[in-house]
């Protein structure tokens, strides 16, 4: 092969490699490097405008003060060692925060003492934002007037399931019920009954929040009107302590995927971005003097 | 959509919140019985009645609510039905209150008259009617335990149905004191007996319930009995020769509850006696199909109670939610109705009431059906066919055009021949220049017009066409461009390499000294140019005619 068309099939690859890194992205529910509709990049994107700390390992939650764990989509089991950290945790008068519907958090919430537990359920509501039942439209329960839900009033959740145990802090209307045969309609022997979406508990000197929802965080639910108050909650969520810190242990939004994470890697280095580009301009510029292109 | 969500984008927003609204129409219907109950008891007829539509309409109200919420299953429906039963009761208790005052005129006029017979016969139809507010009273008093629970919770103020329910309570308590008071004044008017009794007591849709008696006297046979089912005359029956009597009676159309029976001959009148008819589930089915014209659409679908079809039912169809029309069954449980639909998707579904009959109320499941406009399905296959039609002619003019630049070569005038020209595929004639009829034609008119200008002296011409028509065929025959903007010579030596290069090197030399020079040309130079132009432009004929 000449070397022109040597350099031309280096060019392509070259290009095609940044093209690839460019748009390098994943569908994996919840996953934080997801930029469709059913990831959390957008949440992620909005917490880098402010301090926080991803936990890479539970041991990094000793001797905190001030702080609030916040685990989305817990997607696997909590060790013994991860409990008594946790545990150690709250003592220090921390909070925690799981958004679960699968009751992935349940095991890690009994072992804490905690009467909460999330009730995994096609929860419905005649409530609902959009044309399907299982949008429910969740309210501030009377007299609930802990931080998390300052200024909230209704908000939209996406498929939720429900809590039980704890304080209730948002909750749906009465008119809603668990859909036993998934056929989005009330049939004989469902009955209906409010249910509580996000509710809260004291253990020890800490707090534990749970919120039957996690969808609450993924990119097509950022983009609600402020009509609702998805917004103001998260902000809450993310407020209710000074230092937060992120699950990135059992949390589904950091879901390893190889190569993905490589490049997201790259893509988040500046100096990385810089370093290819100047060494992308100089091979150009080598080759057009060499005429070789 | 996954199974943990689905994509809000791909939802309608509808934003909808009726909690309040079902909680304050459950409040309304709650609190509307109250007056009622009260004007009845202080036999304010007139405002109970206005006051009893009322009532009804709220129910209607609450009913449509329902089934625009599709909970026409819920739990709530109980609370309907509990509901609407009162409205059936209240209406009977006013109704019957009504024709006790009416029956007490008649006893007073009758006992003024000084007409025993007919006063007691007055006197006995009035008894039946207050047992039926008895059994009226007892069915609002047991509705009001499911009523009570769903109202606590929905949070609802029962105060006034509480109160409803004790007004009720004393209308009951009332009527006993009345018939206790009539039955220790009352005395045999003749010597004549009538019993009667049903089998079975209770019974559902569809059942037969058979009345029957005995009348005993100085001459029971082939006596006229009359059988009254709730005070109204129902079925006059002969008695056999020694006095017996029985009819059957099959239950359709009836309220559910208790119902009062009794028989009567001249003036002799049997005990009361009740029968219960109680409520039995019902399947309604829907089918919808497009009529031919694909707005209007036929719902069919039947109506039945276990295995019995149920006939003269009113059965409503809602569109999208709305009601949009209603039928009754016929016989056989089967009704349809053709529906006029809008364009676009829409959900029907059918609804029976059961108002009227022992019979639960229904729903059929829901229909989708889309109705698409008449252009819609022909604009779309234009639009497909055009963009199918597009996308084929532009493969083919691509196709075409790549079978070219791979087949042919193309020379730069500016550039001369390309290095390596496969000697065959340039300097063949290929198919298309091979000499057909008509080609043969046009070269013979071509050189007919040649040799003409030839003859007028107009050598200069005669030339230069046929070095235009050379130029034309070897631009088309190695597609060479910009070839107007080339002397002859620079053409020649462009295409010296080619087969017929030898020969257009011969034919320049002739055409420009023909055409540049002024003296007259040789015949033979008028034939050696014809013959070159010949050999150029068709090489394996004119090739021989020039050798």
């Amino acid at each position: 092969m000449k070397r022109r068309e040597w350099a031309t099939v280096m060019l392509i690859i070259v290009v095609m490699f940044a093209v690839a890194t460019h748009l390098s992205s994943t569908t994996l529910e919840y996953n934080r490097y997801n930029v469709q509709w059913n990831g959390t990049s957008q949440f992620f994107s909005n917490l880098e405008e402010r301090d926080f700390e991803e936990v890479t390992s539970y041991t990094a939650l000793a001797g905190r003060h001030d702080s609030v764990l916040l685990i989305i989509a817990p997607g696997s089991d909590f060790t013994s060692k991860e409990v008594a950290e946790c545990r150690e945790f709250l003592d220090g008068g921390n909070s925690l925060l799981i958004a679960d519907e699968e009751g992935g958090a349940n095991a890690l919430l009994k072992q804490l003492g905690s009467d909460l537990a999330i009730i995994p359920c096609n929860l419905s509501s005649v409530d609902m934002e959009y044309n399907e039942p299982r949008s429910v439209i969740g309210y501030r329960s009377s007299g609930a007037n802990d931080l998390a839900v300052s200024g909230v009033e209704t908000i939209i959740c996406n498929r939720p399931s429900s809590v039980s145990g704890g304080e209730c802090l948002i909750a749906t209307s009465i008119l809603s019920w668990v859909d036993e045969d998934g056929d989005f309609r009330m049939n004989g022997g469902e009955t209906l009954q409010r249910h509580s979406l996000f509710s809260a508990e004291r253990i020890g000197n800490g707090r534990i929040y749970a919120l039957s929802d996690p969808s609450i965080f993924i990119n097509s639910m950022q983009g609600i009107d402020r009509s609702r108050d998805n917004q103001r909650l998260i902000g809450n969520l993310i407020a209710l302590s000074p230092h937060l810190l992120v699950d990135q242990v059992h949390s589904e939004t950091s879901a390893d995927n190889g190569i993905l994470d490589l490049m997201n890697g790259a893509k988040k280095s500046v100096l990385i971005e810089f370093t290819a580009l100047i060494i992308f301009i100089f091979g150009l510029a080598l080759a057009f003097n060499r005429r070789i292109l | 959509m996954t199974p943990h969500h689905t994509n809000p984008e791909a939802l309608t927003r509808i934003s909808q919140e009726k909690t309040g609204d079902v909680a304050s129409i459950m409040q309304e219907v709650l609190d509307s019985s109250c007056p009622i109950v009260i004007d009845i008891r202080i036999k304010n007829f007139e405002d109970a009645q206005d006051e009893l539509k009322e009532y009804a309409e709220k129910i209607q109200h609450f009913n449509n609510l329902v089934i625009n919420l599709d909970m026409s299953d819920s739990e709530i429906k109980d609370f309907r039905q509990k509901n609407s039963q009162n409205l059936e009761t209240m209406e009977e208790l006013l109704s019957n209150s009504i024709g006790i005052e009416e029956l007490k005129t008649l006893e007073i006029r009758y006992r003024d008259e000084e007409n025993p017979q007919m006063q007691y016969s007055v006197m006995l139809e009035r008894e039946a009617l207050e047992n039926l507010i008895m059994e009226h009273c007892r069915d609002y008093d047991s509705n009001s335990e499911q009523i009570f629970a769903t109202a606590g919770k929905f949070n609802l103020n029962t105060e006034e149905y509480r109160t409803s329910v004790e007004e009720v309570r004393g209308i009951a308590d009332e009527i006993v004191r009345v018939q206790e008071t009539r039955e220790m004044n009352r005395t045999p008017l003749s010597g004549s007996t009538i019993t009667i009794s049903i089998t079975p007591d209770t019974a559902t849709y569809g059942d037969t319930v058979t009345i029957s008696g005995l009348l005993t006297g100085d001459n029971p046979s082939e006596q006229q009995v009359l059988i009254f089912i709730d005070s109204t005359p129902w079925k006059t029956v002969a008695t056999s020769h020694k006095g017996w009597y029985s009819a059957g009676h099959s239950i359709g159309r009836i309220r559910e509850g208790t119902h009062l029976v009794y028989s009567a001959h001249d003036s002799t009148y049997s005990e009361v006696v009740p029968f219960r008819i109680c409520t039995t589930n019902t399947t309604l089915t829907l089918s919808v199909t497009s009529w031919n014209n694909a707005s209007q659409v036929l719902c069919t679908g039947m109506l039945a109670a276990g295995n019995l079809p149920v006939g003269g039912a009113n059965i409503t169809i809602y569109v999208d939610q709305l009601e949009a029309g209603s039928c009754t069954t016929r016989p056989d449980g089967r009704y349809n109705q053709t529906i006029t639909l809008e364009e676009g998707e829409h959900t029907l579904q059918a609804y029976f009431s059961g108002d009227g009959f022992p019979l639960n109320a229904s729903a059929s499941e829901v229909r989708q059906f889309t109705v698409q406009g008449v252009w819609s399905p022909v604009s779309t296959a234009v639009i497909y066919l055009l963009v199918l039609g597009m996308s084929i002619a532009g493969a083919g003019m691509y196709l075409k055009r790549r079978g070219r630049s791979h087949h042919g070569r193309t020379i730069d005038a500016n550039t001369g021949p390309l290095e390596g020209v496969e000697e065959g595929s340039s300097g063949q004639t290929s198919m298309e220049e091979q000499e057909s009829p008509q080609m043969h034609d046009a070269l013979e008119e071509i050189s007919d017009r040649y040799l003409g200008l030839w003859d007028q002296e107009q050598w200069s011409e005669a030339a230069h066409l046929l070095y235009a028509d050379l130029r034309w065929h070897l631009r088309k025959r190695y597609r060479i461009v910009r070839i107007e903007s080339m002397t002859p010579r620079e053409l020649a030596a462009m295409l010296s390499i080619e087969p017929v290069g030898a020969d257009l090197s011969l034919f320049v030399c002739q055409y420009e000294e023909v055409f540049y020079r002024e003296r007259r040309p040789s015949a033979v130079q008028k034939e050696t140019i014809l013959s070159l132009w010949r050999a150029i432009i068709n090489p394996a004929r004119g090739g021989h005619e020039a050798a």
